[in-house]
């Protein structure tokens, strides 16, 4: 089956999911640290990510539990998720390859300048 | 992560001043009010539990006597809030796997946009042509009165640039189409500069300047809100297919430029039997009929997304029809002029009601909560 390219909220949402359901905040603070720090989802786009998620039966409720009066719904990722995460990361990683051939190339492993023609160097 | 203490107790639609709910909470319910009632039923509690946990998480961390002070005096971040009224107008322009009725009606938003687009984009592909014509620079035509061309070719540059910067709606038209919304989200306001520095022209211009009428201020707003249009189409909104489209683009440009051409010489009074406006009227009317001859009364929605949209674009084109009535009246017109013109206003007056209705009750058939399927524990 073939996966669009998944947004970075997105992404994140399903890697946060791997090891075990979560539910809304534990998915904030999940991805927060998966990104270190560098993706802060606002609950806004948390819903807007799971909305789409679930429409795309990427991800499905686990189940729903009452703590101090409070209703949260703990979601867990599905079989098709999995299948586009690895999609995803195999796609990421294709570009990181290609990316560190190119700086190789430019940027030597023994850190000389860059090999310009008719560089003075 | 912290537990705080609250109360339930409240539904899905507001907060209870009394159950103990605190400020910061009832603030939050306030912003969640922007989503579909729909939405909120389902997704209130668990976005107020996130978004609470959040906030009194990040309060701890700096003061033990942050989390009381945040619950009572803390407001939601406008980026918080940006989040909340994205997902609101993505969810009330028809995502993907939203109620039903919503998706209707993003469906229809996005046909009126697009009509909308397009109609002002053979406009402005047909004024160039048009003003090449009247000038006497098309050979293949037949010629303008010589009158008309002697006049018309003392026009400044001005009106060039002006008649050519329609243009940039083709552009933002064709952008649309071929998948470059953003590339269409940019142009379409660009496009209604001209129409801008116009009536600022006219304002703050040389004294003496009558070129702003209610029809120019009327144009501005059918400008200003066109612009806005090609928003609905958001990431997850189904691709539009294109070579229709654009296949139609030069037809109607071709036809308006004919049936203006032949009026131009037909009507030698000083009065444009059919102008634009009430071409628009015509165009909408034979749309309108044809869609309610097309309905199908067993379908749920038996008008299809062309019934809605023209049910949105009927107060515009009438609007424009009847402004502009008003402009020319204060002028000497031909009775024939306003007679044509006072048909078409009925014409759009009476299909626009009519096709209005049939959307209607289809919208009001239609489901307007989630599948609740789609939120159920599978096991």
């Amino acid at each position: 089956m073939a996966h669009q390219a998944l947004t970075e909220p997105a992404f994140f949402i399903l890697a946060a999911l791997l090891d075990e359901p979560r539910h809304g905040y534990g998915i904030v603070g999940e991805v927060a640290e998966l990104s270190s720090g560098r993706v802060r989802l606002k609950v806004g786009t948390l819903y807007g990510v799971l909305d789409r998620l679930v429409a795309d039966r990427l991800i499905e409720l686990d189940r729903e539990e009452v703590t101090q009066g409070r209703l949260r719904r703990y979601f867990r990722l599905t079989d098709d998720g999995v299948d586009a995460l690895v999609a995803e990361t195999e796609r990421q990683a294709a570009n990181v390859r290609a990316a560190s051939e190119r700086l190789r190339v430019r940027r030597p492993a023994s850190g000389g300048r860059p090999a310009t023609a008719g560089g003075l160097a | 992560m912290i537990e705080h203490e609250v109360e339930a107790g409240w539904g899905p639609d507001g907060p209870d001043a009394e159950s103990g709910v605190s400020p910061l909470e009832q603030r939050y319910r306030r912003v969640l009010r922007l989503l579909p009632a729909s939405y909120r039923a389902v997704w209130a509690d668990e976005m107020v539990a996130t978004f609470l946990d959040g906030m009194l998480d990040d309060a701890d961390a700096d003061d033990a006597d942050g989390a009381e002070f945040v619950a009572a005096y803390g407001r939601p971040s406008w980026p918080e809030v940006a989040s909340v009224a994205a997902l609101a107008a993505r969810l009330r322009l028809g995502s993907d796997g939203g109620p039903a009725r919503y998706v209707a009606w993003g469906r229809a938003l996005r046909l009126a946009a697009l009509i909308a687009l397009f109609a002002t984009a053979v406009g402005g592909l047909a004024g160039p042509g048009l003003l090449l014509w009247q000038t006497g620079r098309v050979p293949l035509l037949p010629r303008p009165p010589a009158d008309w061309v002697a006049i018309l070719s003392l026009v400044g540059l001005l009106t060039w640039v002006w008649q050519f910067a329609g243009l940039l709606w083709v552009a933002a038209f064709v952008a649309l189409v071929t998948g470059h919304r953003r590339g269409a989200q940019v142009l379409a306001p660009i496009a209604t500069l001209p129409e801008v520095a116009h009536v600022a022209v006219g304002i703050w211009g040389p004294a003496g300047y009558s070129g702003v009428t209610p029809l120019t201020w009327y144009a501005l707003g059918l400008g200003l809100v066109t612009a806005v249009l090609p928003a609905a189409f958001h990431r997850g909104a189904p691709a539009v297919r294109a070579l229709p489209w654009l296949l139609a683009l030069p037809l109607a440009a071709a036809v308006v430029g004919v049936v203006q051409v032949v009026s131009d010489l037909w009507v030698q009074t000083g009065w444009l039997l059919v102008e634009w406006p009430g071409l628009l009227c015509i165009a909408f009317t034979v749309a309108a009929v044809a869609s309610l001859a097309a309905a199908r009364p067993g379908r749920t929605n038996p008008g299809g997304p062309l019934s809605h949209a023209l049910a949105l674009l009927a107060p515009l084109v009438l609007g424009y029809r009847l402004v502009s009535m008003w402009t020319y009246s204060v002028e000497p017109g031909s009775s024939a002029f306003h007679t044509l013109a006072l048909a078409e206003a009925v014409g759009v007056s009476v299909t626009g009601a009519a096709v209005a209705v049939l959307a209607g009750w289809a919208l009001r058939r239609l489901p307007n909560a989630a599948d609740p399927a789609a939120w159920t524990a599978s096991s």
